[in-house]
């Protein structure tokens, strides 16, 4: 029985001409991002997951560290962040263990379709996820805390930040399901080579949530964006190895 | 791999000529330092082992990329041994690192941003490590390695860039007034002679221990393979 | 920095032994691994290809002897 996505991925298409190819690159790849919407529309098991566990993480900090009003401002960017990265890896873990267990990560395969519009779909839905988690706690971050968070530039970091972590994570997230330790793999392997991720993000929030001049932040800024088109670059050119059959 | 080279001796009685010479010009030839005494001397080996720690990096993501190329498991081997290694020296960089600090700083750690990426590309190294041993098929396992050996390798210049901006943004208070600096010191021409040849034996080191553990891998390599033979 | 104060270097020249000692120690570990690494793997190749011989020429039933030597050999990696 396959679902609609498959029938789309796998139905051979008459090759038109140069825009026939893009479309189908374009079709692949929107039907990944649709699939795993419509599934998780359905089962909520990954934003469920990722939600509460943000939450939890969240309310151990209140205990963990003094929030008092003077020290909070200093880590409330790092308390933010540690909460995404470690939701970030419930959700790239359930996301691949799904594929993986379904099936469906070798019903993409077939299609006839560059293997990367897979993984820029997987890296699409994964971000949708990481995003709604993310704008879900910034509000309540806000009300148990009492911290003014909504400023367009702290958007602006969680934007870049999360793009960084999900296209790397997504990469990553591959190769830990197909292994034994699958689980406990995907934090060892991600965050060591996050952490230009994790610093900039960090220090460009605070840099925002205490209204710092830009040319302070911009460093961060700019590094953001170099890791996250590198990264880009190479998981993209990466991604055929760790799929093949 | 029945017999060992020719050349293979020849460089492993260079190597231990040179690392003894090294050493002696380390305790005899340098002079102390002025100010640090005598543990600045560590500075030489310390400095040294964190280049075969990158050179090792460099190595492995070589041949992770040449691996993907050309699917040959030669080139997986390698990749193995130049992590092994680099976990090795890149352990010495940091507890030398640590043991240079503590009389100077007062401190057994810094956060320094060169030690602190160091730290990282080791915690890169055992990650390596473990993702090889979560996986069964010796493929799958070349190309998960040199996936991720890519992977690391280009993230360390990044993590470098970010732990100094961290610094030069937050100086810290003790030690020099130059955030980043390790533990400063004027080097005299004679430090820079034993400093330059340290780098070239632990570079010769380096080359010998890979072709020795090259040569194991390859001997492995056999016995699985005639494992899987007899067995079936 | 308190050193500028004294008269000559500070003393300390137990870091400096203790870093030496690290750094010999580690390098040494590593040599001895690769050497029992190596010597295991002989021995695994010996009985590997005692075993291929004997295969070769044996009926298919094969030994005790081999099964005892096969059961050593399963497990280890390198």
């Amino acid at each position: 029985m396959k679902s609609r996505a498959e029938e789309i991925l796998t139905t051979e298409q008459p090759v038109q001409g140069r825009t026939s190819i893009l479309s189908d690159y374009m079709r692949a790849l929107s039907a990944v991002v649709w699939k795993d919407l419509a599934a998780e529309l359905r089962s909520r098991e990954l934003f469920s997951a990722m939600m509460v566990f943000a939450l939890l993480v969240i309310l151990i900090f209140n205990f963990a560290l003094e929030l008092d009003a003077a020290t909070r401002s200093s880590v409330t960017s790092g308390v933010l962040w540690v909460t995404f990265a470690f939701a970030g890896t419930l959700g790239l873990n359930r996301s691949m263990a799904i594929e993986k267990d379904r099936g469906c990560l070798d019903g993409l395969l077939l299609a006839p379709v560059d293997r990367s519009a897979i993984y820029f779909g997987k890296v699409i839905g994964n971000l949708i996820f990481m995003f709604i988690v993310e704008v879900i706690i910034l509000p309540v971050y806000s009300v148990l805390y009492n911290t003014n968070l909504f400023n367009p530039g702290l958007l602006l970091v969680i934007l870049l930040g999360s793009i960084g972590y999900v296209v790397v994570g997504t990469l990553l997230s591959t190769m830990a399901v197909q292994a034994r330790t699958r689980d406990i793999l995907l934090p060892i392997l991600l965050f060591p080579v996050m952490i230009p991720i994790f610093i900039a993000s960090v220090k460009a929030s605070s840099g925002f949530l205490d209204g710092l001049e830009m040319e302070m932040i911009s460093p961060w800024l700019n590094l953001l964006l170099v890791y996250d088109v590198i990264f880009t670059a190479v998981a993209f050119m990466l991604f055929d190895y760790i799929v093949e059959e | 791999m029945e017999s060992k080279p020719r050349l293979l001796s020849i460089l492993d009685v260079v190597t231990a000529l040179m690392l003894l010479a090294a050493t002696a010009l380390v305790f005899f030839y340098a002079p102390v330092e002025a100010v640090m005494g005598q543990v600045q001397k560590v500075f030489y080996f310390h400095v040294a082992s964190g280049w075969v720690g990158m050179l090792s990096f460099m190595t492995a993501a070589a041949a992770g990329i040449i691996y993907l190329m050309r699917g040959s498991s030669n080139w997986d081997i390698v990749g193995v041994a130049a992590v092994e290694i680099g976990i090795a020296f890149s352990f010495i960089n940091i507890v030398t690192g640590s043991i240079w600090a503590r009389p100077i700083w007062n401190t057994w750690w810094t956060w320094d941003p060169r030690l602190t990426t160091a730290t990282i590309m080791l915690l890169i190294y055992l990650a390596y490590l473990m993702l090889r041993s979560g996986i069964e098929d010796p493929n799958r396992r070349a190309r998960f390695g040199a996936v991720y050996a890519i992977v690391g390798f280009v993230s360390v210049p990044l993590t470098f860039f970010s732990a100094r901006l961290f610094r030069t943004i937050h100086p810290v208070v003790i030690g020099s007034n130059q955030p980043g600096a390790e533990g400063s010191f004027d080097m005299t021409p004679l430090m820079l002679q034993v400093f330059l040849f340290s780098l070239l034996t632990f570079t010769v080191v380096y080359a010998d221990l890979l072709w020795h553990r090259i040569r194991l891998g390859k001997l492995a390599e056999k016995v699985e393979q005639l494992k899987l033979k007899t067995m079936s | 920095m308190l050193f500028l104060l004294q008269e000559g270097p500070a003393e300390t020249l137990d870091f400096m032994i203790a870093g030496y000692v690290v750094i010999f120690s580690v390098m040494l570990i590593y040599l001895v691994s690769l050497i029992v690494r190596r010597r295991n793997l002989q021995r695994d190749l010996e009985i590997l290809k005692e075993i291929e011989a004997q295969e070769s020429a044996d009926a298919p039933e094969g030994s005790d002897r081999l099964n005892t030597a096969a059961t050593g050999l399963i497990g280890q990696q390198d």
